[in-house]
Parts: C-alpha cells; structure tokens; sequence
C-alpha cells in the first residue's frame, strides 16, 4: 500500500534541519572527544617519561652513594699518583752510571786506556741535552784514537753521541812514545735507567 | 547548509584545533623534549658514575699493589731526612762491594720553592776501588731503596801504596725527603759571603773500608 505522509512540507523540512544540528552536534562532540584523547594520550607520555627519568635519578643516586662508599680507593688512587709524580720529578734525567761505565770499559779499543772520566747530567730540564762525559787518554798511536771515535759513535753503544776529540798530543810513558787525548761525548736517552718503570707497578 | 557555512565550520574546526594545539598540547610537547634532555642528561651521568664505580673497583681489587706502591716510594722518599739509616746504608754497601769511602758530605736542606713537594738533599761521595768494585758500587747505588740519584762523576786512575792501580771516584747526587718544613741553615748566613756550611764524614784511609756509621743527625 502506498503510504501518505498528510504533514505540510515544512515540517518535514524542520525534521531535516533538526537532524542535520544534531548531526552536527554529534561531530562537534567526537571532534572535542578527540582533541581530549589525544590531550589525554599526551599527559601518559609525559608521565611516562616522568617515570623513566625518576627511575634514571634513582640510578644516579644509588651510583653516587656507590661511589661514595668506594671514596677510600679514590684517595687511595690520588695517593698514588701524587707518589708516582714525586718519583717522576726526582728520576727526571736518572743515568745509569754504572751500565755506562761498563759500557765504556767494554767498547774501548784495545790499544787505548782511559785516565779520568768525568761525567754531568744536566738537572736543568732547558737544556736539551741529557749530560756530558769527557774523558782524558791514553792511546800508542794517532789511529788509536780514530779508533776510540769509531767505537764510541757505533750504534752498539747508544748511550752516548757526538763524540769529539778536543786534542790529542804525542808523549812517552817511559820510552815507549804514546798520545795523550782529551774527549767528549754526550749522553742520549740511551743512557737513562729504568728505575721509574720497576719502581712504579702497573696499575689499573 | 551552503557553502559559506561549511567554511565556517571548517575554519572554526581550525581555530578551535589550533588553540587546543597552542594551550594544551605544545606545552606538553615542551615538556617531554625538556624531560628526554633529562632523561640524557640523567644517563650520561649515570655513564660516568657507573665508569668511575668500575674503576674505583678496580682499584679496590688492586689495593695491594697500590699500597706496596705506595710503601716503597715512602721508603725510597721518606717523610724525614733519614741521614743516619743512609750513611749506613753506604757504609754497608761500601763493605759489601770491598769500595773505600774516604768522605761522605750531605749538604744541608735549602729553602724550598713554593708548590715543592719533595727536598732534594745533595750528597758528595769520594770513595776508592779496583774498577769493578767501583762499578758494583755505583750499581748498589742505585739498587738501594732508599732513592739516590747520582747526578755526576769523576773517576781519575790511581795507584795505590802496594803499587796497585785503584779509581779515585767522586760523586754527586741528591737523596730526598718528602719534609718540606726543614730547618734552611742558609737563611741566616753570618756574612754574605760566606760558603754553605756542609756536614763531613771523613774516614782515614786505613781504616775498614765504609762510612763509619756515626748515626748522624735526621
């Protein structure tokens, strides 16, 4: 059966109207709703992140009450390296004189004597050089002392460098004819001890 | 609805979306940026504690040889001169090695720089042997615990009076000591003039090879 709608036009246009404000209202509400969702959803991320930083300060703190508990071995570690530092600054430039000499009596050549030694660390730190050695000698001939040149400036002997002769002059010891011959040398790093690294163990 | 009411609408829908983003939710954005700076900050801290926690642990674990460390620079730099102990300590190496020492002469502490934090004592040693007990010597000075550093040398050959050819050895070096509160006798010199007193030990050639150990002043 075909139905009859006997109401005036306008009041169904009213009826439209009607719904189309409650649609709107409708859309109005699930636009603020949705706005205080993601409000919402914004505060939970700031809490979280709240959360995560408290529980990071509370990793601070316990480390640094850590850290103070094991204050003892911090200054135990200053300690040290206050005595390290002491040792350092009194070994600055520690020759090993000894070694040195040994060295020597070892690399003269067979024809040459020494008569004195005189040896010099330079303890002022400005001055480049380690230390100075000069010696006076005795040899049976002028090649002699060429000889005593080349076995001190060998790179078997790497405690000392640049060695000169400052004069050499004939004499006799009895009859037999000699030459005398004043000579000098520098020290390198060659000649300096390893005391500071056996008297400072290793440590972490 | 007509067009001009939709844009209405929609432009209302803007406004209304861009105040909601200014007063509410750019703060918040603000917040959390400023909260994860923390957040690194916070970490990174925690980085370095956790850092120095293992180091100062390592430590703990090596606390021996720390203190052993620790002992033997106080032992080779002790908190006093020490005088007495060291001349006996040359005297006895001096025997030991078959090394005469005729003379043993610690100059007397000096004012000390500002920020000095050991005394160096300047010593003077002449002594008399064969080469290689010369040689043992110096070595055995070195070797000692107490720190001796020997700055310079002299060795002249000599003979002895059995004809024997012997070194003539001259020293100078510096032991040291942690006081840094000693008495400086050169502060108040009599006269301008006049040289840094020393103190001498002398022993006469024939008697007992060594440095009488007098137990002198520390």
């Amino acid at each position: 059966m075909r139905p009859i709608n006997l109401l005036p036009p306008e009041a169904l246009e009213r009826a439209k109207a009607r719904r189309r404000r409650w649609v709107w209202i409708a859309g109005g509400v699930a636009f603020l709703a949705l706005l205080a969702a993601a409000t919402v959803w914004f505060d939970g991320k700031v809490s979280e992140r709240q959360d995560r930083l408290d529980d990071e300060l509370a990793v601070v703190v316990q480390l640094e009450a850590e850290v103070a508990g094991l204050g003892d071995f911090a200054n135990l570690k200053n300690e040290f390296e206050n005595n390290k530092f002491i040792l350092e600054a009194a070994l600055d430039r520690d020759v090993v004189w000894g070694r040195l000499l040994n060295d020597f009596g070892r690399m003269l050549p067979d024809r040459v004597w020494l008569t004195s030694f005189t040896g010099q660390v330079n303890t002022d730190p400005l001055v480049p050089a380690i230390g100075e050695i000069t010696v006076s000698g005795v040899g049976f001939d002028f090649p002699d002392i060429s000889a005593w040149l080349r076995s001190l400036d060998s790179s078997t002997f790497p405690s000392v460098d640049q060695t000169w002769v400052s004069s050499i002059s004939a004499g006799e010891i009895g009859e037999v004819p000699v030459v005398d011959f004043v000579s000098s040398t520098f020290l390198t790093a060659g000649s300096l001890s390893d005391r500071l690294a056996l008297r400072i163990p290793e440590t972490p | 609805m007509n067009r001009s009411s939709l844009l209405l609408v929609v432009l209302g829908l803007i406004l209304v979306t861009a105040v909601w983003f200014v007063f509410f939710i750019s703060p918040k954005r603000g917040e959390i940026s400023d909260i994860d700076d923390d957040i690194s900050a916070t970490q990174t801290a925690a980085d370095g504690l956790r850092g120095e926690v293992g180091r100062l642990k390592d430590i703990r674990d090596s606390e021996l040889t720390y203190r052993r460390a620790i002992a033997d620079v106080q032992n080779s730099i002790p908190a006093t001169p020490e005088l007495a102990a060291f001349i006996e300590e040359v005297n006895l190496l001096a025997i030991e090695t078959d090394v005469s020492v005729s003379s043993l002469t610690p100059s007397p502490p000096v004012t000390l720089l500002e920020g000095q934090l050991f005394q160096p004592l300047t010593i003077n040693i002449d002594a008399q042997g064969q080469f290689f007990e010369v040689l043992g010597f110096l070595y055995g000075l070195q070797d000692l615990e107490r720190l001796v550093k020997v700055d310079s040398i002299s060795l002249t050959a000599i003979v002895d009076e059995a004809g024997n050819q012997e070194m003539s050895l001259n020293l100078t070096g510096s032991i040291f000591t942690l006081a840094t509160d000693l008495p400086a006798p050169s502060l108040a010199p009599l006269t301008p003039d006049e040289p840094t007193p020393t103190t001498t030990t002398t022993v006469p050639e024939e008697a007992a090879a060594g440095v009488a150990g007098d137990g002198g002043d520390t």
